[in-house]
């Protein structure tokens, strides 16, 4: 295999063809990329260039986008680990159009493997395309992630990520919602506790055991654990942040309490008209 | 008929003077001596003056029977005496050979009958020399006028007493002074004598044995009595000290402790205030100079201490007061300073976005219409995405002060920014969660970041500033910004220390290190693309670890 020297991709990262589009213009990149069948180097320097130009598909038409998106899935599949880098931020830029739950629908599956990979550079991109499909992550992703969630082995950063990436799909889902508020039970550590918490007030999940699960947080024993929950109360409708009204008054007074957690306590109060 | 004739010259042992005559004991058996009788004659003198012939003539007459004069005709004795030959005893002198007569030992001479003039001198007076004689207590140190004299010493001494000097019959040079017990003990040669007084020089080796110790003075007419002295310690006095001033928690070799007195065993040292870790331990000891560490417990506080020495005299004997009044220490006195201050260092680690805002991932409804929500950046702002910092004290193996923090996080929906093109006050309306300008506001927790301190030398410390932070305002906490710094103090040189950073972190946002406000490590995102900040958190364009440059950096 030929590795594209530095000089050459430089040259190609900066490159546009006259009276091109600009998503023309990564195409030939991407084009040239993968006929040299590999990348010496991809310095952070170039990374951006390559970022910068792939970032021009957030808005590129999308019959453009479509012809695009076979060379990503070439790069991804290349044995050459920066053309892979190459064709997972490609698809990160795909995946960030408005449009790309439609564009990506078909790659769900194979995205929701890159999930358990131990490359945090592919399992990162994983959640992050997954969790950003626009307007909204299609219905699959709940079948491809949610039997991932059970796994008893899997770290609380992971089970945090994919629990993300779920919620993001399918918030109203009583089997998601309940499946994450469950891994509180074998996963009952801070950081779940925090992480949950978050996931379940930005995702605006209100039923009686988020409820319980915010009320419980109010007064965990966690400083961080109680900041988290106080601002996913905050973030609910004034009705839901009415029903905390007392506890988030009482945090905000507290002289204990972190500075960051009362305010955002008293912010939340201010939302329904209190402060 | 034997009669026997002891015949004595006694010295009269007086002061003064000594005038001499013959004088003699006799005594007869009672029995007549008859024509060719022996006479016999015992003559027992002491302290005969020496090397001297002193002619006696013995006039006498015999008489016979008892009572009458058998002969007038006095017969003459006349002997021979030297020093070395008496007493002389049992001259045996014939009547018949009356005249003069040299005795030598064991002769023995015989008379029937000795009258009072049997043996007389010859008419002179003669003077009686007696031996040298020192007074009790008459051996004195020419420095301390006293009969104590110190190991390891010298000087000059008198000796006072009587016939010193021959009774002026005797030149200096004839004059002995010696010390005969301890070859440690040397006296010079004398320097002026008189009879009551002799000056001669002497030194005291340093393995003179302590104690009473005798001197004598030998003339021609004999050797005198002992003259007692003492050798013993003197008090030890310190004079000196070559570095008065310590700092408390160090130890400083080769202090030099000077004076006089301290004898060859090294003395015993105490400092007071008593610390576990005050002491000063001699290295090297002689009676003037104790050269040794001085070390000082680093909780002694600032002020005076004493130095107390005390003295073990020479040579294993142990201290012995030469003379009553003669005590076994001394001190002096240093003075402890605390150290300054170790060196304090505040290691920070911040990361943030170095724009105004940036597009974020997520997009809000606003009027059913979907809109990119942006975020507010760090410029120009003093804010920040996620900072650490801890104080570091590598000499004292200390840190203190950790913090971890997180930096608000807020978007912005439809309208922002309102003066573009950066965000302003008017961006910050009052209703959140509307979509429409602030939208949002939250802060990441501090869980996944830690700090931790270690200590891999008496210098030096790192400090191990990492973690992990996420986006409060998203679903995803799968690509949050991660960093791992750790920083490396090195103080050994206190006046320049200096630090590097072995760093590696997501691409995005901009990361930097400070030690003690100086920045070793700067990274600044070359992009600020929703593609590349995707791309960074997510773990793809991660930077490091990469070993920056080492800087020098303030103390505090």
């Amino acid at each position: 295999m030929n590795l594209l020297p530095i000089y050459i991709m430089a040259g190609l990262l900066f490159f546009t063809p006259p009276d091109s589009t600009p998503s023309t213009g990564v195409k030939l990149m991407l084009e040239e990329f993968l006929s040299q069948g590999g990348l010496e180097t991809l310095t952070n320097a170039a990374f951006a260039n390559l970022a910068d130009r792939v970032d021009a598909l957030r808005a590129a038409p999308v019959a453009e986008v479509r012809q695009i998106l076979p060379l990503a899935h070439s790069l991804l599949r290349s044995s050459n680990p920066n053309l892979q880098t190459v064709g997972r931020i490609t698809l990160i830029a795909i995946g960030l159009r408005a449009d790309s739950a439609v564009l990506l629908a078909a790659d769900v599956p194979e995205l929701a493997t890159w999930v358990d990979s131990p490359d945090r550079a592919v399992s990162g991109t994983a959640v992050s395309v997954l969790g950003h499909l626009n307007p909204k992550p299609p219905a699959t992703v709940v079948p491809n992630l949610l039997p991932r969630l059970i796994d008893s082995t899997a770290s609380t950063e992971k089970l945090l990520a994919l629990s993300g990436v779920l919620i993001a799909a399918a918030p109203d889902d009583p089997a998601v919602v309940g499946a994450v508020l469950n891994l509180l039970q074998e996963h009952p550590g801070p950081e779940m506790r925090a992480g949950v918490a978050t996931m379940m007030g930005v995702a605006h999940a209100v039923n009686e055991r988020t409820i319980a699960l915010f009320e419980a947080g109010l007064v965990d024993s966690d400083p961080n654990v109680r900041l988290m929950s106080v601002q996913a109360v905050g973030w609910q409708r004034p009705a839901v942040i009415q029903h905390f009204e007392k506890q988030l008054g009482k945090i905000a007074a507290d002289p204990d309490e972190q500075l960051s957690t009362r305010d955002f306590a008293s912010l939340a109060l201010k939302q329904v008209g209190t402060r | 008929m034997r009669l026997i004739v002891l015949l004595m010259f006694a010295s009269v042992a007086a002061f003064g003077q000594a005038v001499g005559s013959s004088y003699y004991h006799w005594s007869d058996d009672g029995s007549n001596i008859y024509g060719s009788t022996t006479v016999e004659a015992s003559m027992y003198i002491i302290n005969p003056p020496p090397n001297v012939t002193h002619i006696y003539t013995a006039a006498f007459t015999l008489k016979g029977p008892k009572g009458a004069t058998v002969n007038a005709v006095p017969v003459q004795i006349s002997e021979g005496i030297y020093g070395t030959e008496w007493p002389v005893a049992n001259a045996e002198i014939s009547m018949a050979n009356s005249g003069f007569y040299y005795l030598d030992t064991s002769d023995t001479a015989y008379c029937s009958y000795i009258e009072e003039d049997f043996f007389a001198d010859n008419g002179t007076d003669w003077p009686i020399i007696p031996q040298p004689y020192i007074m009790p207590g008459g051996v004195a140190d020419n420095y301390t006028y006293t009969n104590s004299f110190a190991v390891d010493s010298a000087g000059t001494m008198s000796i006072y007493g009587e016939s010193l000097l021959c009774e002026g019959s005797c030149n200096q040079a004839e004059i002995q002074v010696y010390e005969n017990d301890d070859p440690n003990v040397t006296i010079e040669a004398i320097t002026s004598a008189t009879d009551q007084q002799i000056n001669v020089g002497y030194s005291i080796g340093s393995g003179a044995t302590v104690g009473e110790h005798c001197l004598y003075v030998s003339t021609p007419y004999g050797v005198s009595n002992c003259g007692s002295y003492m050798i013993g310690d003197f008090s030890p006095t310190i004079s000196s000290i070559s570095s008065t001033s310590f700092v408390a928690g160090t130890s400083t070799p080769n202090v030099q402790i000077s004076g006089q007195n301290f004898g060859t065993n090294c003395p015993r040292f105490a400092v007071t205030p008593a610390l576990a870790g005050t002491s000063f331990t001699p290295t090297n000891c002689t009676d003037t100079v104790v050269t040794g560490t001085m070390n000082i417990d680093p909780s002694a506080v600032a002020g005076q201490d004493t130095v107390s020495l005390t003295a073990e005299g020479f040579n294993g004997q142990g201290f012995l007061p030469a003379q009553p009044g003669e005590t076994q220490s001394a001190t002096t006195t240093i003075t402890v300073t605390l150290p300054p201050p170790p060196d304090q260092f505040n290691v920070s680690y911040m990361s943030y976005i170095p724009v105004d805002h940036v597009n974020g991932p997520d997009t809000c409804l606003y009027t059913a219409v979907p809109v990119g929500l942006i975020y507010k950046g760090d410029l120009n702002r003093g804010t920040f995405r996620t900072a650490e910092s801890v104080l570091a004290v590598p000499d004292s193996r200390l840190y203190t002060n950790q913090s971890v923090q997180t930096g608000t996080t807020e978007n912005y929906g439809f309208g922002s920014p309102v003066h573009p093109p950066n965000l302003s006050s008017a961006d910050e309306d009052a209703k959140y969660n509307d979509c429409y300008l602030a939208n949002a506001i939250g802060q990441a927790s501090t869980s996944g970041m830690s700090v931790t301190v270690s200590f891999p030398g008496s210098h030096a410390a790192t400090a191990g500033l990492s973690g992990s932070a996420g986006n409060p305002l998203v679903f995803l906490t799968g690509y949050p910004i991660t960093w791992n710094m750790a920083v490396s103090l090195n103080d050994a040189a206190p006046s320049a220390p200096t630090a590097y950073v072995i760093a590696s972190h997501t691409c995005y946002p901009a990361h930097t290190v400070t030690v003690n406000r100086t920045t070793i490590y700067s990274y600044q995102p070359p992009s600020n693309s929703l593609s590349y900040i995707t791309g960074c958190l997510t773990g793809n364009g991660y930077i490091g670890p990469v070993t920056g440059n080492t800087y020098q950096v303030p103390t505090k």
